[in-house]
Parts: structure tokens; sequence; C-alpha cells
């Protein structure tokens, strides 16, 4: 159900501002406006903001020092806003020590990467035994330092007005040239002719392999002093809480300095708009009471031009699948919530397609236990709860189809998998409706008529939908229609459809004959009215053909639902070949290797299900809900609402107590 | 020669080859994509991975045909009835589904793991998003797995 929202327009007096602003986000039920003129940021959000910054700096430095949290604990600590507040005046100075040696961290490295980089640069010179500065120009000599390449070295040796000095081999060779003053013109000349690169030594009274000795020193205490800093840091990993919670605390402060800086002020009063859902708004109006008597709060309906954000509201079993919605997209504010209806194809649907009581169960027991150790909130809370009610219709499903861990009442593995079967053979529940290894084209047929199931409810809902808005025509012309030709199509043809797929059914002729003039009927109700708003005789005539042709895509959606059988086998399938290979394993020629194998057998199979449970987990998650987006909401659901985003705490790693 | 046989294997053999190509190229793209993103944001580390395994199902579907093929046409076991060409070339041609759209469909969900491995480093809140993207590659190896099945399962 979608939750209406209200327009709040709220004065009150600025020496009551920071109050009522702390008060709203304690409820977190307004979302308020930019409506402030300037756009000027204050020096107070400006501070928040470097220190969240700064924070957030200190807690990535000491985190791969700290103490990995257990796996048991939940995800988010408890904590007052009290006691956050004040970690965050002990956290401060934590922060700015850390921040110290941070910055000393990477100018040291920056140091270091340059000494890298002259080193690199020097160490083809090392051959010059003499110091570097001796090499340069007097009254008479001119010197050249550079690289020549190989193939120009006999032609520079050549040159005999030269004096050259070659300081090794390779490609590239570090060359001294030295000629007479009046020369070095001719000599620049003939270089430029040539590959040759020039290199100027930095200036050192050093030979370069004393030079490049030197700064490897000062690399080693460079190297030296970073470990030095860098075990300073650790010694700040018992901090990490004490950051973590300063953090957050940081970030609510940043969250009520950017709301107040969208209100609009006056010299002594403030005006404050917002959003607010229609069911707290005496619970907001009772908060702005218990900090002051002086307020107007004014509460009106939005305007056309105003779209609110879009909110929706369940009850307990439907909540968690508001996440899957808005995976796809939340619903328009003036449109429909569409979670109640999917929430319960969604169980049957995913159910099917996992379809293992073996597994069902595993999944279930891991969701549950998630919830309940890690308190997860938000998605990660939602998709787990979902996956809950998706590992109990697994269950069910898998008793239906007789599948457990891969095991089904047909034997097919071998060694202890077929006394398994025998057992459950024996039990005679599995399988209640059918195998689908060996009955599948009914199990295609059910698939694909959940699959008209789920298209008639679409068509439905938005019948129903259209009906409550008085649009009667809709409702009849564009829905219905759609009802009565799927429907009178599937139960007309049933005779035929089935022996296209090698079944009897047996339908009277006065049950399928009036389903295929209920067919015609929904057909020729398109063709005719589809094209009713269109102004042109033209289009009235087309309009209606179109339509029609719509038949193909409906037909595809149906046969979309084949994915259900599809994902379904491949689990079922999967789980049975790894059985099968784990029963060659126990299956050996002499006690000791069949007692081997049966270890190894354990060892995988629990690896392998349990790989095969994740990934089919994943795929029926997403192929469940391909099937509501696209088969099932592209019916009826008007998407392309935005976010409700109140002032509340927005924490990351503490959950913000009542005290 | 038994030529039953030889077609058996031969399927057996193109099911868990092409697959595996397939999902060995995807990964392989997958896993570059990722290794450079974790490389900037080791926390995003989970995500890439689950996003780098998507193309790998592909592998497992040939396999899984390979395996169901090798002990339906008694391959596994040594001393086996031998079969007839015509049912060895039937498991052949029941291979090619999963074969060729496992191949096909591996690479080309490794290309939108690559681009939703991308989508992670750049908005790592819409990581689910693009695990949808890639996911709906996979519907065509799943189909193909389906057919190829159900037609191995005929046989025999």
């Amino acid at each position: 159900m979608i939750v209406p929202m209200k327009r709040l327009s709220l004065m009150a007096l600025q020496s009551d501002e920071e109050k009522l602003l702390e008060a709203l986000q304690r409820i977190g039920s307004v979302e308020i406006l930019n409506i402030s003129e300037t756009d000027l940021v204050s020096d107070k959000l400006d501070a928040a903001q470097d220190r969240i910054q700064r924070l957030n700096d200190s807690i990535e430095a000491v985190k791969p020092y700290a103490e990995k949290k257990s796996f048991l604990s939940p995800q988010k600590r408890e904590a007052s806003l009290g006691g956050i507040r004040e970690d965050s005046v002990k956290a401060e100075s934590v922060a700015e020590q850390i921040e110290t040696l941070l910055r000393k961290k990477s100018s040291l490295n920056s140091e270091r990467e340059k000494l890298i980089s002259q080193i690199e640069d020097l160490r083809p010179w090392e051959e010059l035994h003499a110091p570097m500065s001796s090499v340069h120009n007097t009254k008479r000599v001119t010197y050249i330092i550079g690289f020549c390449a190989q193939k120009d070295q006999p032609a520079l040796e050549s040159q005999d007005y030269l004096e050259t000095q070659f300081l090794s081999t390779g490609t590239e060779i570090p060359t001294i040239v030295a000629c007479k003053n009046e020369d070095a013109k001719v000599t620049q000349n003939f270089l430029k002719g040539i590959e040759w690169t020039d290199y100027m030594f930095p200036k050192s009274d050093d030979t370069p392999s004393q030079a490049i000795r030197k700064m490897e020193n000062r690399i080693a205490e460079i190297e030296k002093e970073q470990a030095e800093i860098e075990s300073d840091i650790t010694k700040f990993s018992s901090e990490l809480d004490l950051l973590e919670n300063a953090a957050d605390a940081a970030v609510i402060e940043r969250d009520l300095y950017s709301a107040e800086s969208g209100l609009a002020k006056t010299k002594t009063a403030f005006v404050l708009e917002g959003w607010v859902r229609e069911d707290q708004v005496e619970q907001t109006e009772a908060a702005v009471k218990s900090v002051t008597e002086a307020y107007s709060f004014e509460i009106r309906d939005p305007e056309k031009d105003e779209i609110p954000p879009s909110v929706v509201k369940n009850n307990k079993i439907v909540t968690p699948f508001e996440e899957v919605q808005t995976l796809y997209s939340r619903p328009d504010p003036y449109g429909m919530d569409g979670t109640p209806y999917m929430t319960p194809f969604y169980i049957l649907l995913f159910g099917l397609m996992l379809s293992d009581t073996g597994y069902g169960l595993l999944l279930m027991l891991g969701a549950l236990a998630y919830i309940k150790i890690k308190k997860p909130t938000g998605m990660s809370g939602g998709i787990s709860r979902v996956l809950a009610w998706g590992g109990l219709s697994t269950m069910v499903w898998g008793v239906f189809v007789g599948s457990f861990f891969g095991i089904s009442r047909t034997p097919a593995s071998g060694a202890i998998f077929d006394y398994v079967s025998a057992f459950f053979d024996k039990l005679g529940i599995f399988p209640v409706w059918l195998d689908p290894m060996t009955d599948s084209m009914e199990m295609l047929a059910l698939c694909m008529g959940l699959g008209v199931l789920h298209l008639v409810s679409g068509y439905l809902i938005n019948a129903a939908e259209c009906f409550k808005k008085g649009d009667w025509q809709s409702a009849v012309f564009d829905q219905i229609s759609w009802v009565m030709i799927l429907l009178g199509l599937v139960i007309g043809f049933l005779p035929n459809i089935a022996s296209m797929a090698g079944m009897t059914v047996n339908m009277p002729a006065s049950v399928t004959g009036p389903a295929q003039i209920c067919a015609l009927v929904g057909a020729g109700l398109i063709l005719i009215f589809k094209g009713r708003n269109s102004p042109k005789f033209f289009g009235k005539i087309t309009g209606g053909l179109g339509e029609l042709y719509n038949i193909t895509g409906v037909l595809s959606d149906i046969l979309s639902y084949a994915r259900l059988f599809a994902l379904g086998i491949a689990t079922g399938v999967i789980g049975q070949v790894f059985n099968t290979l784990c029963a060659m394993l126990m299956q050996g020629k002499s006690l000791p290797m069949q007692i081997l194998g049966g270890l190894l057998s354990i060892v995988l199979l629990i690896l392998l299900h349990t790989f095969n449970l994740a990934i089919n987990t994943l795929g029926a998650f997403v192929h469940c809900a391909r099937l509501q987006y696209v088969e099932f909401y592209g019916k009826f659901y008007e998407a392309g609402g935005r976010a409700f985003q109140p002032l509340s705490y927005n924490t990351k790693h503490v959950q913000v107590t009542k005290q | 020669m038994n030529w039953g046989t030889i077609f058996a294997t031969a399927g057996a053999v193109i099911a868990a080859l092409f697959a595996g190509f397939g999902s060995a190229i995807g990964v392989g793209m997958a896993g570059q994509a990722a290794a450079g993103v974790v490389s900037e944001d080791p926390d995003r580390f989970g995500s890439c991975l689950l996003m780098q395994l998507l193309p790998g199902t592909q592998g497992i579907y040939g396999m899984l045909i390979a395996i169901v093929i090798a002990s339906k046409s008694g391959l596994m076991s040594a001393g086996a009835a031998a079969i007839s060409t015509d049912l060895g070339l039937r498991f052949l041609i029941a291979a090619l589904p999963i074969a060729f759209g496992g191949f096909l469909s591996a690479i080309y969900q490794g290309k939108v793991a690559c681009a939703g491995i991308n989508m992670i480093a750049k908005k790592p809140n819409e990581s689910g998003k693009g695990m949808l993207m890639a996911i709906m590659v996979e519907t065509y190896a799943v189909l193909a797995l389906l057919i190829s099945f159900l037609l191995v399962n005929g046989i025999g």
C-alpha cells in the first residue's frame, strides 16, 4: 500500500532551530527540502565534512591492524547518541595523530620514489670513476654528456676532432664527448645527425657510484622510518570502535547542518518545508511541541507540480519483498504498490525453481540464522527474509517433485544414494505429484499453467485499479478482454495442446465450445474498442489490430515460464551428478579404498552441494524477480517513484538506540 | 570399430569442451576486470568475485550433460554393451544445444559481467543491478541445458 505524503511547512524561532532539527532527526520522519535563497555552505557544515573525511581516513589506515570482528557479531553495534558524541571528542585527538602519521608516511613515500628514479637514472654512469662535478666545460674544452645509440658508435668514434669515452655497452651507450671549444658547434650538429640523447649530471662532488650508494642508504633509512610509523599506527588499532562511533556521530551532525542550510531564514525566525508520511504527522507535531510552544505547523496535500517521494507500507510478511520491488523501481507515488500481489507469486515460483527439500531446509535455516545473528537491516535484511520464505517454499516443492539433495525416488546415483532412494520409495511420500525427470511434459505444462495464472492476475489487478478510478472502459476493453482471450484459448484448446505434448485430456465440448467463444469475444472487444480514443477513423481501426498483434508478446510471456522448469531441473540434475561422482568414489575395489573414498566423499558432498545451492539460489532469486518485473509488473505497475530520504540517523557502524 | 560408442563419446566431449571453453573465456575476462577494480578498492572483492563467477556455470552445465551422456551410453563402466550408431548419433546431436548455447552465452555473459564490474567500481551500491543484467544472459544457457537434458534423457 502506498502511504500518502503530506507537505509540511514549519515556522519557528531561530533560537529553537537546532533543538527542533535534532528532535526531528531523532524520529526521522521529515524529508527537508532546500528552500534556502543562498547557496553559501556554512562553516559548520564544512567543518563536519572535513571531520568525516579525516575520521574515514583514520579508520581506513587502522582497519587492517584491528582485530577482525567476530563472525557472529551483528552488522551494527548498538550505542546511544550521547555515547558516540562523547566518543567523538576523544576520537578527535586520535584522528589528528593518525593524520599526522599518515602525512609523514606519504611524504616519506614520495621521497623514496624520487630517490629510486634518481638511482635508475645514474645507474648507467657507474663506470665513471671521477666526481660528477669534474666533468664541466673549461676555457678550452667543451664536454657533452649523453647516450649514443649502438649503431652510431663507430661513426662517433671515427670523428677525429673529438675525444669520446664509452662507459658501457648496450643499445644506449652512456658517452662523454670532449672537443675543443671552437669545434663545439660542429660537434653539436654532428650529434643532431645521429641518435643521441643529451644527459645532465646532478650537481654533486661524488662519483656516480658514490652518489648511488648514498641514496640507497637514505632509502634504507626511510624504510626504517616508515616501519616505525606503521607500528605507531598499529598501536591505534584498539581505537577502531572509537573512530567508527565518532565517524557516525560526525555524519549525524553533517546531515543536521546540511538540513539547516536548506531552511529559509529571517533575523529571528526560520521556515522549514518538507515531506511527511501521513501516518507520522501527529508524531512529528508532538516532537516539535516537546521542544517549543512558539511554532506554526501547517500540513497540506501536495499540489500538482510537486512530486512527493514514494513510500510503501505493508504487513510483516510482505515488507521484506519491498526490497525486491525497489531493486526494480519504486512505485509512482500516485500509482499502486505491487508488493502485496507479487509476494505470494514470488514465494511460489522461487520454490519451484530450486525445488529440493534438502536445499530448501538448508536455505531457510541459513537465512534465519543470518537474520538472528547479524540482525541485518535495509536491503540485506529484506533479502535474507525473502530467502527464508523462498527456502520454505523450496522445501514444499521439493516434496511435490521428489528431490532431496539431488536424490529422487528412482535410484540414479548408486552406492548409498540408492538406499536413500529406496527408503523414500518405501515411505511413499516422494514424489507426490510428478517427477520432472520422467514426466517432463507434465512439468512444463505445470510451469506454463502457473504462468497463465500469474499473467491473468496481472491483468485483473490492473482492471480492478481501473474500476476503482471509475474508468470501466479501460478495465473491460484493455484488461478483461485479454483475460478472456488467455483463459478462453487455454481452456478451449486444452485437449489439442495436451495431445501435442503427448498427453490426453478429456474435456467435454460443452466446456471447450463456450471457452473458444469467450476468446473470440475478447478478441472482438479489442479489435473494436482499442482504438476508441484515437481521434481519426484510421486510428480507430489500426489501434485494435496493433493491440491484437500483441498476442505474440503474451505467448512469449507464457513461454518465458519454461525457465521455472529449466532452473528446477538444473538444480536437481547438478545435485544428482555430484552424488553420482561421490558414489563412484565410495565404490572402491578394496575396503581401505572404500573407506578413503567415503571420507573424501563426505567433504566433497558438503562442498559441492553448498556450491550448487549458492549458485542456484542466486539464479532462482534473479529469474524469479525477472518474472515479476517483466511478465507480471508489465501488466499493471507504474514505476518511477523516488526514495524518501528523511533527516535521520544515517549511520554505518552503529545502531543508535533511543536513549 | 563401434561407431555408436564413438559418437556418444564425441557428444560427451563437445558438451564439456565447448561449454568449458566459453566459461573459461568468460570467467577469464571478468577476472581481469575484477582484478583491476580490486586493485583500486580491495573492499569490492566480494561483489567482484561473485560477478566473475557468473559465466562459470555454463562449464558446469556442459560437464553435467557430458556425465549424463557418459553414464547413459555406458562409457563410464568397462564392459558395457556397445550401442548402435543411431543411438550414438542421437547423443552427439543432443549435446549440441548446451555445447554451443553454453559456449556463446558464457562469452557474452563474461562481457556483461565485465561491464557490471566496472559499474561496481563507479557505483558500489548498484552491484545488484549489474548482477541482474549478467544473469539475464544465463537464461539461454539454462534453456539450452534443458533441451539437451530432455533429449539425452529421452534416449533409451
